[in-house]
């Protein structure tokens, strides 16, 4: 399998740690990415609060840019800022020749855009993965939180149910890990406000990170640099706020299937995450040594 | 030579404005067996077809062409002038050159050379055209009402008041359909059942209604005036001759724990059950899937105890022919399965239920006889919040409106008041639809007497924290985003057709819409005809609706019926097939292709060389035969042909098509 990469902004600079683990998952996975020549960045929030034509623009630069015939993007904002423009530029002739002016090049239309997760959950066959385990995740307890943006809206983004999507609990489960149920897996985390109401996103992560504790997690596994950052970094001021002494720290689910596929913490960039990882990693390493006992 | 007239009309300016009407009347009346052209402003109008009559007795005309609008507007009126200037109506054609010409085309030299084309085509084909006369066919004098909920119990008793027999079938074994198991209705909060079940008792007393329950339709045939029903009668495994509903049989069913579909699973029925205390008929049948003796050969408690030996569990399924003149569809609506909707957590969260089950509740006669409680443990709620709209309005699920939720919602928000005081109901509304007969003034009086909190906005998600459940949502008109700590949550879920609807459109021929409701004949004009003859429409099989409206429509329904089955006979097309039986070779490909039956197995007798031979033919029967043309297109011997679409005058037709560009090469 070969993708073009699309890191986006964040992967080479707080989100490296997302970078590194999903370079070296891919690696193990057989999963070969070109990253594009010459990205750039895909708008975020910002390009369509104020310019409708450049939040089409940005996206369909760097789709343009691919050279092979999917996108792989990790980054669930990028995921979906890609995949609404190619949406609308192929039902949309006007604004796409509108946005083909601005790049002042043909748009290239027919390249599959796709979420990682996506890539991994549901091209790669579990029997696959379960082959390449070099031990379990010992039962650790977590709960897998998807965002907002991963599946909404229907039309544009979902390759899994919408309100209730399972793909990355699948993989987890795969994994060893084991998923409880809770009700916020598609829950906004409050995003971008992080830097301008920053009570929004205290309020908003707060019910996140309440919710998984009281479901009894001990790590809640994301799939976007965003939601990863501001349910970390934020967190001891927002739990401290709330009165709960207990701490849950927020890994990728490319971290926690390179330790299953047996990559080192430290290559899978566990440092860079500010809530303690140690409990978790020696639950994990635990679980390592008693291998095995693969579950199906 | 045919006499033909053409009449170009400009329909205000519908036509005028891109055809050229004057310039193409004037090169009509120049065309082969042409005798007459003219044009006029509105030619369906009184002195359009005064002039037509008047042309025709002039012209000494025996043909008309009307270049217009579509056949289906207005083709029986003109044919009807043909018929009044003594010409054969099926000598009568319409050229349609609004909708396929003015209405689509801009470039008036273009539009104008086309209206002279599908001009040049009718009068071709009128010039082959036989004239034809009407196929009358007898009546059968009985009408079958599918489905028995108050729509289809209404036309019943609608189409039996008229002294017209009337089959009533109802799959489930009671008939009173989702009506019988509401609490008080809206807007006027009189008792459901109190006002039903004087209907369903009537249904079942009427000397002209036979009431089939547990019965299923299995197969139509036929057409309008004469159809064939093949009913599957379930087997009951009681025999209802001999049964008096005494009623000991489920009292001693050992296996109590079924949950009641009646009651939407808020409570349990046995397995020998009457779904409610007051069915029609008020006798058990046995469910064979849960029934202990039909899984494990043991018990027969029912049948010890049954004093009039009436289990039968010898009993199958029977099957039964009836032949009516006219169907009445009333199978009604479920509701979308909220399960599918993830963000309510219905099924997760006991506490979240449907609107459907707090009507069972808050009924005087349901499981918990009027107590409304929280299905986690029995609790009285004193928080409860109702969502409208859900999977309605919403285009991830449904997109229509499920019209009766706005009003039913209102309902529940008194009644829960009514019953436990100090209860605060939320209502999560997007609009409050209240457009019927004392509906406003009906959730004016939740709101404002009965102090229901309407909060404008949706629900975005549920979740169950310490026993409550979480409501979070938004209220648009503060602009604030809501967090309800609810005792119970009330889903009013959107109306689907019921279902089975798409298998049972499929058996009538009758086609459905989008969401899968049945489809009326004419949005406006004829909402409870399908466009299939003799077939019609009640209640919310056809779109969602309240009780009212169900009612009116089987009123309506059964009045179309009756227009029907009071006639002697009826008159059907004769664009039928014919069969040439002195080359067909009897090789039964037109009996095999036909969806209608209409081509029977026949002989004919002719004598060969001075022999006597007699030789299987084919032979159309007119009364069923639809004129779909598939047996004459199929025939490998081309010996069938249609009336009104001879060969002879489609080849003419294209003939005619094909003739300017006929002209335009020699002209090169």
């Amino acid at each position: 399998m070969k993708f073009s990469y699309y890191p986006g902004c964040t992967l080479h600079s707080t989100g490296a740690e997302y970078d590194q683990s999903v370079r070296a998952v891919c690696h193990t996975l057989g999963i070969e990415l070109v990253e594009i020549p010459g990205w750039g960045c895909c708008g975020a929030t910002s390009a369509h609060s104020v310019n409708e034509l450049l939040a089409y623009a940005l996206p369909a630069h760097t789709i343009t840019n691919a050279t092979e015939e999917a996108i792989a993007a990790p980054c669930a904002a990028c995921y979906n800022r890609l995949r609404y423009t190619d949406v609308n530029l192929r039902e949309n002739a006007s604004l796409r020749a509108e946005v083909e002016k601005a790049l002042d090049r043909p748009y290239r239309a027919g390249v599959a855009v796709r979420h990682l997760l996506d890539i991994i959950a549901n091209d790669v066959p579990g029997e696959e993965i379960q082959a390449k385990l070099q031990g379990t995740l010992g039962g650790l307890k977590v709960v897998c939180y998807y965002g907002c943006l991963l599946t909404r809206p229907k039309k544009v983004a979902a390759f899994d149910d919408m309100e209730e999507p399972r793909s990355m609990d699948r993989l987890m489960q795969l994994c060893g890990a084991e998923v409880l149920d809770w009700p916020h897996r598609v829950v906004c985390c409050g995003a971008a406000f992080s830097l301008s109401r920053t009570d929004i996103v205290r309020h908003m992560t707060g019910k996140l990170l309440t919710s998984a504790l009281r479901a009894g997690a001990e790590a809640v596994v994301v799939a976007c640099p965003m939601c990863q950052s501001n349910l970390d970094l934020r967190q001891p001021a927002i739990l401290k706020e709330r009165g709960v002494r207990e701490r849950v720290p927020a890994v990728y689910f490319t971290q926690l299937l390179g330790l299953a596929l047996g990559h080192s913490a430290k290559a899978l960039g566990f440092r860079k995450i500010m809530v303690d990882t140690s409990s978790l990693l020696a639950r994990v390493e635990a679980g390592r040594e008693a291998p095995a006992e693969a579950e199906g | 030579m045919a006499r033909i007239g053409v009449f170009v009309c400009w329909c205000g300016a519908n036509i005028a404005s891109t055809v050229d009407v004057e310039s193409v009347a004037e090169a009509a009346s120049r065309l082969p067996g042409v005798a007459f052209a003219t044009d006029y402003k509105y030619m369906c109008s009184d002195p359009g077809q005064k002039a037509i009559l008047e042309a025709a007795q002039e012209h000494r005309l025996d043909g008309l062409v009307v270049a217009a609008c579509s056949p289906r507007m207005h083709e029986p009126t003109f044919r009807q002038v043909a018929a009044e200037a003594g010409i054969n109506p099926f000598r009568m054609q319409m050229a349609n050159i609004r909708e396929h010409c003015s209405w689509v085309h801009a470039d008036r030299e273009e539009a104008t050379a086309k209206a002279l084309d599908a001009i040049r085509m009718m009068v071709a084909r009128v010039a082959q055209s036989e004239p034809l006369e009407p196929i009358k066919v007898p009546v059968t004098r009985r009408a079958l009402v599918i489905g028995g909920g108050v729509a289809g119990i209404q036309a019943a008793l609608d189409v039996a008041d008229g002294g017209v027999e009337t089959i009533l079938v109802e799959r489930t074994p009671s008939i009173g359909g989702k009506m019988a198991g509401l609490d008080e209705t809206f807007p006027t909060l009189d008792c459901s059942q109190c006002i039903l079940t004087p209907k369903m008792v009537d249904a079942s007393r009427s000397e002209f209604i036979k009431l089939y329950t547990y019965c299923e339709v299995e197969k139509v045939d036929g057409s309008v005036g004469n159809f064939k029903v093949t009913l599957r009668k379930k087997a009951k495994y009681v025999n209802h001759e001999l049964c008096n509903g005494c009623g000991d049989c489920f009292h001693k069913c050992p296996y109590k724990k079924i949950p009641s579909e009646f009651d939407y699973g808020v409570g349990n029925r046995t397995a020998i059950y009457v779904p409610f205390p007051q069915a029609v008929p008020n006798k058990p049948v046995i469910d064979r899937e849960t029934c202990v003796f039909f899984k494990t050969g043991k018990c027969r408690a029912c049948e010890k105890v049954c004093l009039r030996n009436a289990i039968d569990f010898e009993q199958e399924d029977e099957f039964e022919e009836i032949d009516v003149g006219a169907i009445i569809v009333a199978t009604g609506y479920d509701i979308l399965e909220p399960a599918e909707m993830a963000e309510f957590r219905y099924g997760a969260i006991p506490d979240v239920i449907t609107g459907l089950q707090f009507e069972r509740m808050s009924s005087a006669s349901g499981p918990t006889e009027g107590k409304i409680v929280r299905p986690s443990d029995g609790e009285e709620p004193k928080v409860v919040v109702f969502v409208h709209c859900v999977g309605s309005r919403d285009e991830n699920y449904k997109e229509y409106c499920s019209k009766i939720c706005c009003m039913y919602n209102a309902k529940h928000a008194i009644i829960l008041k009514h019953r436990i005081h100090d209860a605060q109901a939320y209502l999560f509304y997007i609009d409050v639809r209240a457009g019927g007969k004392g509906y406003e003034e009906f959730w004016k009086r939740a709101c404002v007497e009965e102090g229901a909190e309407y909060l404008r906005g949706r629900v975005s998600r549920l979740y169950d924290e310490n026993g409550k459940v979480i409501v979070e949502g938004q209220d648009t008109l503060s602009g604030e985003q809501v967090e309800v700590v609810a005792d119970l949550v009330v889903l009013a879920t959107a109306m689907v057709p019921a279902k089975g609807t798409e298998e049972m459109a499929r058996i009538l021929g009758v086609s459905t819409d989008k969401d899968g409701f049945f489809n009326e004949a004419h949005p406006k004009l004829r909402p409870v005809d399908t466009a299939t003859g003799g077939i019609f429409l009640a209640g919310a099989c056809q779109a969602p609706k309240d009780i009212p409206e169900s009612v009116a429509q089987g009123s309506a329904a059964a009045a179309k019926a009756l227009g029907l089955l009071t006639k002697e006979e009826i008159t059907r097309e004769p664009t039928v097939a014919v069969v040439d039986p002195f080359i067909c070779t009897g090789c039964w490909n037109c009996v095999t292709v036909c969806p209608f039956g209409a081509p029977e197995k026949s002989e004919i007798t002719m004598t060969i060389d001075g022999r006597k031979v007699t030789r299987p033919v084919s032979e159309i029967n007119e009364g069923k035969c639809e004129g779909c043309g598939l047996c004459v297109a199929s025939c490998p011997g081309n010996c069938i042909d249609q009336r009104g679409f001879s060969d002879d005058q489609v080849y003419a037709e294209l003939g005619g098509y094909l003739e300017r560009l006929r002209a335009a090469l020699t002209h090169e």
